[in-house]
């Protein structure tokens, strides 16, 4: 049976309620540990979103750009979004080419992050789902704990119908072992490594522009966080349903792209005066 | 006397104004002429004689004053050396600077802002301290290699970055943006949001009132009598230790993998508390209820649990303690080892799927 207050979580977590609703909501959620933890999991979710930082452009954006644009492999970036200098030289008009006005693109801009956060969310909740399948249906406790474990054995079930129907039916793809959230990490991963490996490779070019103390202690933090990610994936391999772990993992090699990513700006911006 | 003339020609060519001293300014006669006020080009020969030191050694030069109209922001650019900005209730900007008469200061004055960068002679990084008093509204963009950076009572924007030094923001209030590489970040006494980072050394606020973002790779985080509803802090290999007001509608959150998270709150808090550890340990100087929520995930709910805490260390103990208590030696790697105190909640973490 579906739990009456899952469709108001949202709403909840918006401070949308009335007051008698949010009150009942709130007893509600001492009671049921899907609820809490799915707001607990809306929250943060918000709050992150909340916090997210200002994406910078890299300096040396336009110039890469520009160079691709004289050897002709980016014919079709239109100039107007690429340059806006010279957008406002050309007008809309007698360009003829797509634009949009400052709401337009506040919307778009808006929409964009509402659908990745979306996604985002999406993912978590999937990447959790799998893992609560997989120890459940696995063990099935003979003994004493057998109460416990009928408890939780209804627990996919009833998330699975609690979900938007989108979820629910990923769920269904998700093998119902403790592999499957092996694999929803190697998947949530993926991305990041490729990153770190593009961005070791743009280091490598850059870092004799650096001083060389300065990339010691890059080299040395980099290292720190390695073995902080090697933990981290032997702690998963040993405790593949382990949500905390598996969250652990991915902000850590988010956390060494970002230095990756701040080692090479810093290294593309070093100037003839001297190394950074 | 031909080959005279030329060599005084040459001579004198030396000592005009390169026009990329100001190319980048719109206005580059008058950021000529107070360039000239502040920098220590040389000019005459004796100088270059006897100060052209190759040791770096920095000499006080005059102090230029400028006025400026509100919403004018400062910007500087430095190699090494230290920018040290106080601010005043004038609406000028005091530039002093010490540096080696082989280097040339040059300001250039945009329609936006002001912009301080370094031109040395002889293209060896320069070294400049920096002595700004600027108007308290001003916003600030500073940036240094070497160097360190000092902020007093600022009320606009701070954006601060360095490689190699240290940032240290006292008072003011405001949005600041604090980060560097292998330098400490210390913040005291101010109201806004505060955003620091440092990758090889600690970050450390206090008394700061307004959202944290504070995080470090290979270095611990304090954060001492905060007042906040939005404290985010994280490190990889460092102690995290927060003490501050707990807002009901606030959201804290404490991540490490490698070292202790020291939470400070009192026990009459509206808070839930959730703890996440792999290998670590929990650990409670007053009687909580802990709830194992997933696999070494476990929550705790003070009074009605509005504030959401989320306190995550992979292998460090997590210890909760009122606020007047000691802080908890974070730096030892075997507080799980310690016997279990009598009043205390202890959890060890890593069988707890057992439990």
């Amino acid at each position: 049976m579906q739990d009456p207050w899952i469709e108001r979580l949202s709403e909840y977590v918006d401070e949308e309620l009335s007051r008698p609703d949010r009150e009942a909501l709130e007893q509600h959620l001492l009671r049921c540990t899907e609820c809490s933890s799915a707001v607990e999991d809306l929250m943060a979710v918000r709050e992150r979103a909340r916090n997210l930082p200002e994406a910078s452009v890299p300096a040396e954006l336009w110039s890469r750009i520009e160079s691709s644009i004289a050897t002709g492999r980016l014919r079709s970036v239109p100039s107007q979004e690429a340059r806006p200098e010279r957008a406002k030289e050309s007008g809309r008009e007698r360009t003829g080419r797509l634009s949009f006005s400052l709401p337009q693109l506040v919307a778009a801009c808006l929409a964009v992050a509402l659908l990745s956060g979306a996604g985002v969310f999406a993912l978590m909740k999937l990447s959790g789902r799998a893992s609560r399948i997989g120890p459940t249906v696995a063990q099935a406790p003979p003994s004493g704990a057998a109460r416990e474990g009928a408890t939780q054995a209804q627990a996919p079930s009833r998330q699975g119908a609690e979900e938007p129907r989108s979820i629910a039916a990923s769920n269904a793809t998700v093998p119902a072992t403790g592999s499957g959230a092996v694999n929803t990490t190697r998947t949530e991963a993926t991305p990041h490594e490729e990153a770190i490996a593009e961005l070791r490779k743009a280091l490598a070019r850059e870092r004799d522009r650096l001083d060389p103390a300065t990339v010691r202690a890059l080299e040395s933090n980099l290292a720190i966080i390695d073995l902080a990610i090697d933990q981290a994936k032997r702690a998963l391999a040993a405790d593949p349903a382990n949500t905390y772990v598996k969250e652990h993992l991915a902000e850590t090699m988010r956390r060494k792209v970002e230095l990756l990513q701040r080692a090479t700006l810093l290294a593309s911006t070093a100037n003839s005066e001297g190394t950074r | 006397m031909l080959a005279a003339a030329l060599a005084l020609l040459v001579l004198l060519a030396s000592f005009v104004p390169q026009p990329w001293a100001w190319a980048a300014c719109p206005t580059p006669p008058d950021a000529a002429r107070i360039a000239g006020l502040v920098a220590a080009y040389s000019d005459d020969e004796d100088h270059d004689a006897e100060d052209d030191d190759e040791y770096g050694n920095t000499i006080p030069q005059p102090d230029t004053t400028i006025v400026v109209r509100p919403g004018v922001a400062l910007e500087i650019e430095n190699f090494g050396g230290e920018i040290s900005v106080k601010t005043w209730d004038k609406d000028a900007i005091k530039i002093a600077a010490d540096h080696s008469l082989r280097d040339k200061v040059i300001i250039e004055r945009t329609g936006s802002a002001i912009r301080l960068k370094v031109k040395s002679r002889r293209f060896v990084p320069a070294v400049i301290r920096y002595r700004i008093t600027a108007p308290r509204w001003m916003k600030l963009e500073l940036s240094g290699v070497n160097t360190d950076i000092d902020i007093e009572d600022a009320r606009g924007e701070v954006r601060a970055e360095t490689v190699q030094g240290d940032i240290t923001l006292k008072g003011g209030v405001g949005f600041a943006s604090l980060s560097s590489i292998q330098g400490e970040i210390t913040v005291t006494g101010v109201r806004g949001r505060i955003e620091a980072s440092s990758v090889n050394q600690g970050v450390r606020l206090v008394n700061v009132v307004g959202a944290i973002f504070a995080e470090s790779v290979n270095g611990g985080i304090v954060i001492e009598n905060a007042e906040s509803d939005s404290v985010e802090a994280s490190t990889v290999n460092g102690p995290v230790t927060f003490e501050g007001l707990v807002s009901d509608t606030g959201y804290y959150r404490f991540a490490t993998h490698n070292g202790c998270i020291d939470v400070a709150m009192p026990e009459k808090s509206n808070a839930t508390v959730s703890l996440s550890t792999f290998s670590g340990g929990i650990d409670s100087s007053f009687p909580v209820t802990l709830k194992k929520i997933k696999s070494r995930r476990f929550q705790t709910t003070l009074g009605s649990g509005r504030a959401k805490f989320e306190l995550e260390s992979f292998q460090g103990t997590i210890f909760l303690r009122r606020p007047q208590e000691a802080r908890q030696g974070c730096d030892s790697d075997d507080e799980k080892d310690k016997d279990e105190k009598d009043g205390k909640t202890k959890v060890e973490s890593g069988d707890q799927d057992d439990r």
